[in-house]
């Protein structure tokens, strides 16, 4: 039974949630050591058959080293994320237990995402997975922006969903099939493409770009970052955005492995808009959700430049990018979540200001993990977008490389602007920030983990290409 | 493709004539407003109240949770016709199903959603 971890993490979720709703003692911190304890057991479960291949439930889902590198990724990162909610200060309205119950829901929904091998298979574990979502996202009721950003994001995700299913549709219409595999052996046959599939692809292309926030479909990204309680932003930042890229390369060098060239146009465009709009749209941001935003839109763009040419080698340097974003990401994040003044929240740059004064140490490791951000030499962020550039080159795609490069200066300034606000501006007031260890040894870890990768890449490398193998096994 | 071309100009032609039908009348047409003509048609009388008005979000919630139910008359309905033929694997899928669904009413009642007032 290779698909045990989810019907693991499912089971042991209904009963936490029959806990929740039956006993009155068990508050909202012994649920999230239990989603803990459920996390860590499942990625044993995964690492147990981590380089097995099998198509399970009539080729509805299919289990490869891929889809378990991916899973295994997703599960660190929400356990990381239910330990932040453990070990943070948070707003009251987070303080019940349906909180990290709804975050294993949506892990299962984004576990079942990568492993889909259907496209009814992967509609549904997007639908789990975003339903989810979007009832965390406006998970403080009472505050109007969580609700604004939970109605923007429904409104968007729900027509990302309609785009999607048309996009299918069309394909269905064509091939007679959803599975992933009639329709290889479908465009297989084919000696001219029928230009409805490739019509179909741009739907389903579009409808992906939505979920991963690659301009011009990220419009929505910028409120709902902000609005969003700030773990839910940590937790939209990372985990989704590895779910959606595992599905887009599944789906781009399996089943549509025959049209690199169609939808490598698309995604040069997807890129160089995303690198644009990321490195544009954060200049003038005076609040660092929506910086992280955009950042993340930029760093989008690059992740999308990998996927162009179709080939190992660029799938390889993706899951590495993948793997520095989010720990990068982590980092960052939990230091916005434990900037707080009077008890209270705050995520304006303002109030960075001076940091270095009072907080030396909490305001080198942020120093890090931004010039890690920015790409500056010995950080990971630097080898990640190395590997990428390097790759572009190869594939003769010059005025790519040269976007991205310039895009990366202008990204570096916001990012160098945050540093010199915390070495250099005078405090204005006392922000009370990091109130106990776990948070300063986790933030300590993060960026030494961003410092160290440098004398290790040869291990990423390795580990990156053995998983990504298993994708190409197949044609 | 050419064997949807009936279906372009169909469409064409429908958008055309609509299109058409809007315009000549906003061009065309003779305009004289007064103020009775321009309300709410309530059956000759006067509007008694706004139609917007607010009612209990409550309804809303009861609407939602009947919806689960009915889907799941909508699934349970082509299993009981088909029992003797899905054998002992549909019957416990479909319990399995049950559960999952048993436990959800069971949050639901216990979280108090069902309590009207």
């Amino acid at each position: 039974m290779y698909i045990l971890p989810e019907i693991f993490i499912s089971l042991s979720t209904l009963i936490l949630l029959l806990l929740a709703s039956f006993s009155k003692k068990i508050n909202q911190k012994d649920m999230a050591y239990f989603s803990l304890f459920i996390i860590f057991f499942a990625q044993f479960f995964i690492l147990k058959d981590i380089f097995y291949y099998e198509e399970i439930f009539n080729g509805f889902f299919i289990v490869d080293s891929f889809s378990s590198f991916m899973k295994l990724l997703i599960l660190i990162c929400a356990g990381l994320i239910v330990y932040f909610y453990i070990i943070v200060k948070n707003p009251v309205s987070l303080n019940r237990p349906e909180f990290p119950i709804l975050i294993l829901f949506a892990l299962v929904g984004m576990m079942l995402m990568v492993s889909a091998n259907n496209f009814l298979s992967l509609f549904m574990s997007i639908e789990l997975q975003s339903l989810t979502l979007y009832i965390l996202v406006s998970f403080s009721r009472k505050d109007s922006f969580s609700s604004e950003a939970g109605v923007k994001y429904f409104i968007i995700g729900s027509l990302s969903t309609c785009i999607f299913l048309f996009g299918t549709s069309l394909i269905y219409g064509l091939v007679g099939s959803v599975s992933f595999e009639s329709i290889s052996i479908f465009m297989s046959e084919q000696l001219t493409m029928p230009t409805f599939l490739i019509v179909g692809l741009i739907f389903i292309l579009v409808s992906i770009s939505l979920k991963i926030s690659a301009a011009p479909f990220h419009m929505w990204t910028p409120d709902v970052y902000q609005g969003a309680p700030t773990l839910v932003t940590t937790l939209l930042s990372t985990i989704p955005k590895i779910a959606a890229f595992g599905v887009l390369i599944r789906l781009l060098v399996y089943p549509f492995s025959e049209i690199t060239i169609d939808w490598g146009k698309i995604l040069i465009i997807l890129s160089i808009t995303s690198m644009l709009v990321g490195s544009l749209g954060a200049l003038l941001q005076s609040d660092l959700k929506r910086l992280m935003a955009y950042s993340t839109i930029n760093h989008i763009g690059f992740m999308l430049m990998g996927l162009i040419p179709g080939t190992e080698d660029g799938i390889t340097a993706i899951c590495i990018y993948i793997i520095f974003y989010v720990t990068m990401n982590l980092g960052i994040f939990l230091f916005i979540l434990n900037m707080n003044r009077d008890q209270i929240n705050v995520s304006s740059i303002k109030d960075l200001s001076g940091l270095y004064k009072s907080q030396p140490l909490m305001a080198t490791f942020m120093a890090i993990l931004l010039f890690s951000m920015a790409g500056i030499p010995p950080m990971a962020g630097f080898i990640g977008k190395l590997i990428i550039l390097n790759l572009v080159i190869d594939n003769n795609l010059f005025y790519l490389a040269i976007i991205a490069v310039l895009t990366s200066v202008i990204a570096a300034f916001y990012y160098i602007r945050l540093i010199k606000c915390i070495f250099f501006d005078q405090p204005q007031d006392e922000l009370d920030i990091i109130s106990n260890n776990q948070s300063k040894y986790l933030l300590g870890f993060f960026a030494t983990f961003n410092v160290i990768v440098i004398f290790v890449p040869q291990f990423f490398l390795d580990l990156c290409s053995s998983v990504t193998l298993s994708l190409f096994a197949l044609n | 493709m050419i064997e949807y071309l009936p279906i372009i100009i169909f469409l064409f032609m429908a958008t055309a004539i609509s299109l058409g039908a809007i315009l000549f009348s906003l061009v065309l047409g003779k305009k004289n407003l007064y103020k009775e003509k321009v309300s709410t048609y309530e059956c000759g009388f006067e509007p008694f109240q706004d139609s917007r008005s607010k009612f209990e979000v409550k309804f809303y919630l009861v609407a939602i949770l009947f919806i689960i139910f009915d889907l799941e008359i909508i699934f349970l309905f082509p299993w009981a016709v088909a029992f003797d033929q899905v054998g002992l694997f549909g019957f416990l899928s479909m319990m399995f199903f049950l559960l999952v669904l048993t436990i959800g009413f069971a949050y639901e009642w216990m979280k108090g959603a069902l309590d009207w007032s």
